[in-house]
């Protein structure tokens, strides 16, 4: 007679209704071979937005620069806000995979492939940003440090510069610990395939078999990978943040720019979860796997990122008055009063007003109330990097140099819808091709069978 | 070339897997491997084998090795250019930590990324004889390696200790 047994990594928000490892094959391989109409609309819909951008961006290469809305003083305008945002949408994917690992959260079982691969994307079309905004975007390789006649290096001691190998560092680990991740998955996947699917699967499956002892030296990479990552992602959106912070501009040169930023990073990346997340357990059928239970552990990790946040906006402010230099203090007060005071008071409602709703247990298990939260968040912090970018740079010292970015020109929206539908578009290929669950872990986190003698 | 005679034990349920494993230990018989879906503590435990395996000595000299590329990356660069800015240090110290650390983290993972494939004499374009594709989806299995004697014996033994499906391979 078959009994089951309790594993001791079944959890409270783990996953419902699925007592054997043939089931967990089926619900989650199921859903990728046969995703659904909604599924085909929503890749249409991306798709459409990624021509869109792909135009505009072709559009400004054609043309030049000028098509952006990006003059003298504000030269880094929307490219870089996008830039900052998207690195800051990267970094809830490896807290979830890493950091919540080595804290033996479980309830991050069933979102951590699909926030690994929210990372990956999300750095690509990061890194696509400074590319866009050089103009020339076929010198692009003069960052690189190659040998040449003339003896020119990147300067290593330049912030620009740990930019680069910081964020081309966390997209190459990012990509490692996600793929090896998923190297027992896609050996599942092959051993249930035939034909040319097996031989793609089985390529990619690197030859895997678990064998106790594959899954040692499996369990002790990962737990590394784990490990190096955790002080990673803390490092990369401290670098961007010193991309400000070094330079002696009132209202980026502060110390807290690298905690600031990570908190903020971690804040927008865990809404866009929820806002990735929401639909796609609807659209697949994931609701037994990502549940309320799991959305709402997001909701809680948000209130304390929230509030992380809002108590540094208050700091920078209290900082720049109780500091005493005249320059700082007046842009603060025309951030709060000036051109985009608007943005910083939208900023302050989302990013830091909106997240205390979650302190109640009926908005943290109300799906429609926690998209909505997610969305908010998204915008808030969007607009914050608008505000420190453009703002900061608008009103320096002399008011001689003082102007305004007047906001993106039709090509630069062009090129935002273009990055947002090329999320969305990457994330959707992915859900159909990969396992958007990790099926082992899954696995690990139901009950195991065994018979009652 | 020699073939290898092998025994193969397919269990469905954990725990008769587990006492399978005790009963070969107590019999002295060697357990070439262990099947399973996933990672399994009580698996490791019953075969004795410590948690960690020796991938991270890999990890370990990558890290060094990445942190010392990173610091002569910096140094190297800085050095080749001969232009002196405000008494700053041609050599510096302070901003190397940056690509120290960035270097550091990326070749640590690739070495271990590299211990993992070695370790597991991975890739492999072929999959054993004796491997069952439903080792990855719900099954578990034991491996064990004979001679043209043992065979009949161990293969016994290892219907007596609950597999419900016991195969000859010849690999």
């Amino acid at each position: 007679m078959e009994t089951i047994v309790s594993h001791e990594m079944a959890q409270e928000a783990g996953p419902r209704n699925l007592t054997t490892y043939g089931a967990v094959d089926d619900q989650i391989l199921g859903a990728m071979w046969s995703p659904g109409g909604y599924y085909w609309l929503c890749l249409a819909i991306a798709g459409l937005g990624v021509l869109i951008g792909a135009y505009s961006w072709g559009y400004q290469i054609a043309t030049g620069l000028g098509a952006a809305n990006i003059l003298h003083p504000v030269m880094w305008g929307s490219y870089l806000t996008n830039f900052v945002f998207w690195v800051g949408i990267a970094h809830s994917g490896t807290l979830i995979s890493a950091i919540l690992f080595l804290f033996r959260a479980s309830w991050r079982t069933t979102i951590s492939r699909s926030s690994e691969a929210m990372t990956i994307f999300a750095v690509m079309i990061a890194g696509l940003f400074p590319l866009i905004h050089l103009g020339r975007v076929w010198l692009v390789y003069w960052i690189l440090p190659y040998p040449n006649q003339r003896n020119l290096w990147p300067n290593f001691q330049s912030p620009l510069v740990f930019d680069v190998v910081a964020i081309s560092t966390y997209l190459t680990v990012s990509f490692l610990f996600w793929y090896t991740g998923m190297i027992p998955d896609l050996a599942t996947i092959r051993d249930r395939t035939t034909g040319l699917k097996n031989r793609i699967y089985g390529f990619f499956s690197l030859g895997w078999r678990g064998t106790n002892e594959s899954w040692r030296h499996y369990g002790t990479a990962y737990l590394l990978f784990a490990a190096l990552a955790t002080p990673l992602v803390i490092s990369v959106h401290s670098v961007v943040s010193w991309d400000f912070a070094m330079g002696v501009v009132p209202g980026w040169h502060s110390t807290i720019f690298a905690p600031y930023f990570v908190a903020g990073a971690i804040h927008s990346g865990l809404a866009m979860v929820l806002v990735l997340l929401i639909p796609m357990r609807k659209i697949f059928g994931f609701e037994n796997l990502i549940t309320i239970g799991v959305l709402e552990q997001i909701g809680k990790t948000i209130i304390l990122t929230g509030v992380i946040v809002g108590y540094s906006y208050m700091v920078e402010h209290f900082m720049a008055w109780y500091g005493g230099g005249k320059a700082e203090e007046a842009q603060y007060m025309w951030r709060m009063s000036g051109y985009y005071s608007w943005c910083f008071w939208l900023m302050i409602i989302c990013n830091a007003v909106v997240p205390v709703f979650l302190f109640f247990k009926a908005i943290r298990t109300n799906l429609a109330a926690l998209f909505s939260i997610g969305i908010l968040v998204n915008i808030g912090m969007w607009f914050e990097r608008l505000v420190i970018i453009a703002g900061s740079e608008a009103h320096e010292y002399d008011p001689y140099s003082w102007g305004v970015y007047k906001y993106p020109s039709i090509v630069e929206w062009g090129i935002l819808v273009g990055s947002f539908s090329l999320f969305f578009f990457l994330f959707l290929l992915f859900a159909k091709f990969l396992p958007t669950i990790a099926i082992t872990e899954i696995k690990e986190a139901i009950p195991v069978p065994v018979r009652q003698k | 070339m020699v073939k290898k005679l092998a025994v193969v034990g397919i269990f469905a349920y954990l725990n008769e897997l587990l006492s399978a494993i005790e009963g070969l230990k107590s019999e002295k018989i060697r357990i070439s491997a262990v099947y399973s879906p996933m990672r399994i503590e009580e698996i490791r435990e019953a075969l004795g084998e410590p948690p960690l395996g020796p991938g991270r000595f890999f990890t370990l000299t990558g890290a060094i090795l990445g942190a010392m590329t990173g610091i002569f990356l910096a140094w190297y660069t800085s050095i080749q250019w001969h232009f002196i800015v405000g008494g700053k240090p041609p050599v510096p110290v302070i901003p190397t930590v940056i690509p120290a650390f960035e270097f550091f983290i990326l070749i640590a993972v690739f070495f271990t990324l590299a211990g993992l494939l070695f370790l597991n004499r991975m890739p492999k374009r072929r999959l054993p004889v004796h491997y069952d594709k439903r080792f990855s989806q719900d099954r578990f299995g034991i491996l064990i390696h004979c001679t043209v004697d043992s065979c009949e014996p161990v293969a016994s033994l290892l219907e007596d200790l609950g597999a419900e499906e016991v195969r000859r391979i010849e690999e």
